[in-house]
């Protein structure tokens, strides 16, 4: 999946070309020589490629450790890319290599981690934490007018400017995700990568904190790259969704054509998962298969083994994504019109 | 973080009689009773030149008519010397008094050293990763294969045998702090190493990351602060073995010069006179330096067990 087709949007904020990162996972090297084990590297991300434009909520799904934290990582620099590239607003972020260079971009990018718990320092106070991106850019000018800014920030997340004196054990998950919130809007950014802002917490928590992130998106215009594996959750926020599997995009469209019309095999198993009312109480066909091992993924299709579509070529051929109605898939079936038009519980099994 | 926001008066106290390591203290006798002697014997070595009957160092102050004198209260002539006087005439509580002194600055040096040292080491090693952890965990791991004693013995002759001859007295204390300095930093390292490893992959770490934020700095600001229990325990407790290394060193004549004798140089004088009855000369100084070690030990257990959330 090396294709610029999932790209050619002209207002993009970032560009996500050809993305991979492959994790050496042998054996540490006496230990190998000596047992003769080969290097093995793990491909968590193999070839991604989308664009995020400017003010929309771009989502990526996938099952645990199909590689869409890892791309989230990427895009903000946290991690190094293994091969292809991120360009955020026209500069292309692996190609800057001077702290100085580097700085005014990393103001603008922020992210909103996953676990409350561990994302905030628990010896550092709430106003510390909030106050450590407006530090390291140099954005205030004095004490008073840090205190300020603060109480600013803590208000716009729905806390309390007192609530800075506070350490992070003395607040709820949810709050401390305000907390994080608050970090990550502090330097004004444009662009936010959420990992999973919402799996830590309570269900009717989630959607206080999804709903201060559409408000904050309105208010300021952020963008949004959101990580989740919830399908409802990312339903309620995604502007398009990128279905993610075994390290490779297989779907992008957007939320209303994937959900009323997914066209990729896994995103239809995907969407046959979620629970729904009508179905209450019965049993549910249970998903053939489990995700492969990424260290030896299967040749073809990643998808295969699980596909009821699949045929001779899927097993030899690996498919490319390309444009189907308003949605990029990457599926041999699809392109041969092999699949039945999607119903909910059809999904050919 | 530049300044932290000013607590509302008094609460720090509330803080203090509220938090579960004043309740775990107030409950336990022994600690109390530990911790008071630790800062008896503290308050004596800070306060010697006050509190001494005499000043062992001053010769004018000596007179060798006094010298193997008996304790005070034991039957016969008092001399005035609670504890009794050496060959030299010197009171015994005096030169144990000042004695404590150069025993506690070794000790409390030597820690310091180590701790700076182990903590720094382990800090780079933990967050570098890779070759430079390989290399400061394997020389560690070497050197904990050797007793400590032997390490800071080698070092405190290598060092001395470096120095020219005028300077090896003037010089004998700081190489000794050295020596048992870093025969001691394994431990703080291999511990802040250890949680290094798991700060650093928390998403606090990765926010600070994020921002750019120098990695001395994450590691100064961010890892530091949630290092520092453990390591507060193993100093307390390597205080204790530091004092009982450089008296062990004393003793065995290559510590402190016998100009300024600590307590392990006390032992080792009153050692030639214990067989002609003179006990007093070493039991003293003895029992001081084994109750001193005993009482920092307590409380550098009980420290260890009251920071653990596992024991509570």
């Amino acid at each position: 999946m090396t294709g610029a087709q999932m790209t050619d949007t002209p207002e993009a904020l970032i560009e996500v070309r050809d993305l991979a990162k492959t994790f050496d996972v042998s054996k540490p090297g006496l230990v190998r020589l000596l047992e003769g084990l080969p290097v093995q590297a793990l491909k968590a991300v193999d070839g991604v490629a989308f664009s995020i434009r400017r003010g929309e909520t771009f989502s990526l799904v996938g099952e645990s450790g199909c590689g869409k934290s890892s791309v989230a990582r990427m895009v903000v620099g946290l991690d190094r890319p293994t091969r292809g590239s991120v360009v955020f607003d026209g500069t292309d972020l692996a190609a800057l290599r001077r702290r100085a260079d580097i700085a005014p971009l990393r103001r603008r990018m922020q992210m909103i981690f996953q676990d409350p718990y561990a994302s905030l320092n628990p010896r550092w106070r709430v106003a510390d934490v909030v106050a450590e991106p407006l530090d390291a850019f140099g954005l205030v000018r004095s004490r008073s007018d840090r205190t300020e800014k603060v109480a600013e920030v803590l208000q716009q997340v729905g806390l309390s400017p007192d609530d800075g004196r506070k350490y992070p054990h003395e607040f709820s998950g949810g709050q401390r995700q305000r907390i994080s919130i608050a970090r990550a809007l502090a330097a004004n950014p444009d662009f936010v990568v959420c990992d999973e802002p919402t799996s830590a917490l309570d269900v009717s928590v989630q959607a206080q904190i999804l709903n201060l992130m559409k408000d904050l998106q309105q208010r300021f215009g952020l963008t949004y790259l959101f990580i989740s594996h919830d399908l409802s959750v990312v339903n309620h926020v995604s502007s398009r969704i990128g279905v993610m599997y075994l390290g490779r995009l297989c779907e992008v469209a957007t939320a209303g054509d994937l959900f009323r019309h997914p066209q990729h095999p896994y995103s239809r198993l995907l969407l046959d998962t979620i629970p729904d009312v009508a179905m209450a109480g019965r049993a549910r066909a249970p998903v053939p298969g489990e995700v492969p091992d990424p260290i030896d993924p299967p040749p073809g299709c990643a998808f295969h083994p699980r596909c009821p579509f699949a045929n001779e070529r899927c097993l030899q051929e690996r498919p490319e994504p390309a444009r189907y109605g308003h949605s990029t898939v990457a599926c041999h079936a699809v392109e041969e019109q092999r699949i039945p038009p999607f119903s909910r519980s059809n999904t050919g099994r | 973080m530049t300044a932290p926001m000013p607590d509302p008066p008094g609460t720090a106290r509330r803080r203090l009689l509220d938090s579960d390591l004043w309740f775990s203290f107030s409950r336990s006798p022994t600690v109390v009773v530990a911790t008071a002697v630790t800062v008896i014997m503290l308050l004596g070595a800070l306060l010697a030149p006050l509190i001494a009957p005499q000043d062992p160092f001053d010769l004018s102050s000596l007179s060798i008519l006094d010298a193997h004198v008996p304790p005070s209260w034991m039957a016969g002539e008092d001399h005035g010397f609670l504890l009794g006087s050496d060959d030299q005439g010197r009171d015994v509580l005096s030169a144990i008094l000042y004695g404590s002194r150069v025993s506690i600055g070794v000790g409390l040096a030597s820690v310091a050293l180590a701790l700076i040292l182990g903590v720094g080491l382990g800090l780079l090693a933990g967050y570098a990763g890779g070759r430079l952890d390989a290399w400061i965990m394997r020389t560690a791991e070497i050197q904990l294969s050797f007793p400590t004693i032997l390490i800071a013995l080698l070092l405190n002759g290598v060092l001395r045998s470096a120095l020219p001859a005028h300077m090896q007295d003037q010089l004998a204390i700081p190489v000794l702090i050295l020596a048992i300095g870093i025969s001691g930093w394994v431990q703080y390292a291999r511990t802040v190493r250890g949680t290094t490893l798991v700060e650093k992959n928390k998403e606090y770490v990765q926010a600070a990351r994020l921002i750019g934020i120098h990695p001395l700095m994450i590691m100064l600001k961010h890892i530091l602060p949630n290092t520092m229990g453990p390591v507060l325990v193993i100093a307390t407790i390597h205080l204790a073995v530091a004092i009982i290394t450089e008296a062990t060193l004393s003793f065995l004549g290559v510590g402190v010069p016998p100009t300024e004798p600590s307590l392990g140089t006390l032992i080792r004088i009153g050692n030639d006179f214990l067989f002609s009855g003179e006990w007093w000369i070493t039991i003293f100084p003895g029992a001081a330096l084994a109750i001193l070690v005993l009482a920092v030990n307590l409380l550098g257990d009980w420290l260890r067990d009251a920071l653990n959330p596992k024991l509570r």
